[in-house]
């Protein structure tokens, strides 16, 4: 390959690497310092992915120096490329919030380090191009995200965490299990390899009930609907610069496992899997914009936005045409950017209130910048006309229009539903925190300025998916296009050449 | 052999879901990890149970596949990993709960009848002074049910 081929190993070692560096014992300064170079640096490298994948190529590094199949490879097109770039964006804005934001005894037990490992983990599970590293990149991921959610051992965290770690153990062993099946059916885990060995089997049973297993365990993952209930419980015990990556980010990686696995790999009998993920999609899509409006608290509220936005993502791949990988690719920009922007946007609310509860009621004369941040990014999750969130819902829904089979119509009149329901539950957030009179028995706190300018850097993200649709649904629909012709991946995986396997040693070559 | 394997494997997960569903801490933690060893097993069964030679090219053929055996040695050092993490969040759960019970990770961990209010089980080991993040809603109504 061309000189690049390190490219796609950067993002992961150098969190690593930064992660390793920050538990030398050093003054918060220093870590603080280090944790910004860190993370601006995988940017930096993810933004290099986007531009050497931004052609259609398919950049692979061999570990080892061993060739594709027989060795473990870490490849990136331009799906890997692009989450890998949103990833690092939040990833960025979280070390802002937990900066700004001083937490001494967290700080002390290696809060910055963890987190470098857990944007380690996501960059791994982006980027590798195998089943069994992809378990390992799970697992990377979710042993920092153990940590960091235990991290100060609240009650409230004990709690939440226990379940979250019992859940999510329960999904890692049914995905070794899945990967044990996929060896034993198709005699490889290599994304390419698995792929180019479906289709020379053509429609299989056995090969299409490994990828259901694979679904159910993303799904768990991913938080579709009845595999999300750890979700809502889980994400507002965090500490707040934690909470806004985990729900920024983390189900997202089981969104981008279910594309890889459905349009990547196992394409031979797609109508099982897309009927599963229209109906899980459907019932998430409802779930979360109804959780939402049974909460009262902020961060419950936003965790079922996580949920919902899911359920869409899941609805665009679900259609499985190209336009409606194309609407999901561009959501998922969407989902990550107003996520993490929302939970900024929280963490300033409860500061400034010292209450979880959503009841203070005319903060908008206290926070009125934070108000036309939140009404931007209620529009965008609620998918109305000025908000990058509109252009990415339309798509969905003309999609799944233009798919047009039962199963489509339902997850489109759940997705408008949903939307109109999320709207609701926004509104209410609007009426009762910065609407009104503010009741002068409630305290209003003073809250740190980074903090603020955190919350405004993501806001203008999110404004950012409005001015920059145009290119962004490029990108999308460059990577939809790349994902209906699963042949480029393999072949820019395993190379011209069919993949030979020499017959096995006898043995008696060596004897002497 | 296959066969026998299968009935192995599933009585391990059959014993490991019924684990998994008690009530305490640590029969839940036992249930994972049996509910691990299954998935080890199920890899070296779908990937064929041979009793070739072992993948020394200095034996004489043919060979084993080397290769599930590399995944269960991986999955097996993840699988030690998550459950010392796991036993240690039992503990941690233990010390400020007073009980290694479920049924305590209700919505109040440690106002429980029998430890008394906010009285944790370990004085030794107390939590570091992090306040809860927020409190929720000061006027919290009792428990239903709880004893004064």
């Amino acid at each position: 390959m061309s000189g690049l081929s390190w490219l796609p190993l950067a993002p992961f070692v150098t969190s690593l690497g930064f992660g390793l560096l920050l538990l030398w014992p050093a003054g918060r300064k220093v870590r603080v310092a280090l944790s910004f170079v860190g993370t601006l640096a995988t940017l930096a490298f993810a933004a290099g992915l986007l531009l050497a994948t931004a052609d259609g190529t398919v950049l692979v590094s061999e570990l080892g120096g061993w060739r594709a199949p027989f060795g473990i490879v870490m490849t990136a097109d331009r799906l890997a490329a692009w989450m890998s770039l949103l990833a690092a964006l939040s990833a960025l804005l979280a070390v802002w919030q937990a900066a700004a934001d001083p937490d001494p005894v967290r700080e002390k037990y290696h809060l910055f380090a963890l987190m470098q490992f857990l944007f380690a983990g996501v960059q791994l599970s982006f980027l590798t191009g195998d089943l069994f590293n992809l378990f390992v990149a799970f697992e990377v991921m979710l042993v920092a995200s153990y940590a960091l959610t235990v991290l100060g051992s609240t009650r409230e965290q004990l709690r939440e965490g226990f379940r979250y770690i019992v859940m999510n153990l329960a999904a890692s062993s049914l995905l070794v299990v899945s990967c044990g099946l996929a060896y034993g059916v198709l005699g490889t885990l290599n994304f390419a390899h698995l792929a180019q060995r479906a289709a020379t089997l053509g429609p299989n049973a056995t090969v299409t009930s490994v990828a259901v297993l694979l679904l159910i365990v993303f799904a768990a993952k991913g938080a579709l609907f009845p595999l999300g209930f750890w979700l809502p419980g889980t994400y507002p015990a965090l500490p707040p610069a934690v909470g806004t990556f985990f729900a920024a980010v983390l189900t997202k990686v089981g969104v981008y496992a279910l594309i890889r696995v459905f349009t990547t790999v196992f394409t031979q009998e797609p109508e099982l899997p897309h009927s599963l993920l229209l109906l899980l999609g459907s019932v998430t899509m409802l779930y979360g914009a109804f959780g939402m409006v049974s909460q009262r608290e902020w961060r419950p509220i936003l965790s079922f936005t996580v949920i919902g936005s899911v359920g869409y993502l899941a609805f665009g791949l679900g259609v499985g045409t190209p336009e409606a990988v194309r609407a999901s690719v561009a959501y998922l920009a969407v989902s990550v950017v107003v996520t993490t922007a929302l939970f900024a946007i929280a963490t300033v609310a409860e500061r400034a209130t010292g209450t979880r509860l959503v009841r203070a009621r005319g903060m908008l004369e206290f926070l009125p910048l934070l108000a036309a941040c939140f009404l931007l990014c209620a529009l965008t999750v609620a998918g109305l006309p000025p908000s990058g969130g509109y252009v990415a819902k339309y798509a969905l829904v003309r999609a799944g229009l233009a798919q047009g089979s039962p199963l489509a119509l339902l997850a489109v009149v759940s997705a408008l539903v949903g939307s109109l329901v999320t709207l609701y539950a926004m509104l209410n957030v609007w009426r009762g925190f910065f609407w009104g009179k503010h009741p002068t028995w409630l305290p209003v706190y003073r809250v740190s300025r980074p903090l603020h300018a955190a919350a405004y850097a993501a806001s203008a993200l999110v404004a950012g998916l409005t001015l920059f649709a145009g290119p962004i649904f490029a990108q999308a629909g460059a990577t939809a296009a790349e994902l209906s012709i699963p042949q480029r991946y393999i072949r820019g995986v395993l190379g011209d050449q069919p993949v030979v396997i020499p017959p096995a040693p006898t043995g008696k070559e060596t004897r002497p | 052999m296959e066969a026998l394997f299968s009935i192995l494997i599933g009585l391990l997960v059959a014993a490991g879901v019924f684990l998994l569903l008690s009530r305490k801490i640590v029969r839940v933690v036992l249930g994972l990890s049996f509910i691990g060893y299954a998935g080890n097993l199920a890899i070296l069964t779908v990937a064929g149970l041979r009793q070739d030679n072992p993948p020394l090219l200095t034996l004489p053929g043919p060979y084993m596949d080397p290769l599930p055996q590399a995944l269960i040695l991986t999955a097996i050092v993840i699988g030690f990993a998550t459950t010392a993490l796991l036993l240690t969040v039992a503990l941690r759960a233990y010390q400020v709960s007073g009980h290694d019970n479920v049924a305590a990770f209700g919505d109040n961990l440690a106002r429980d009848p029998h430890t008394g209010e906010g009285r944790s089980a370990d004085p030794e080991h107390q939590g570091p002074d992090l306040p809860d993040l927020i409190h929720s809603d000061p006027e919290e109504p009792e428990r239903p049910g709880g004893q004064p």
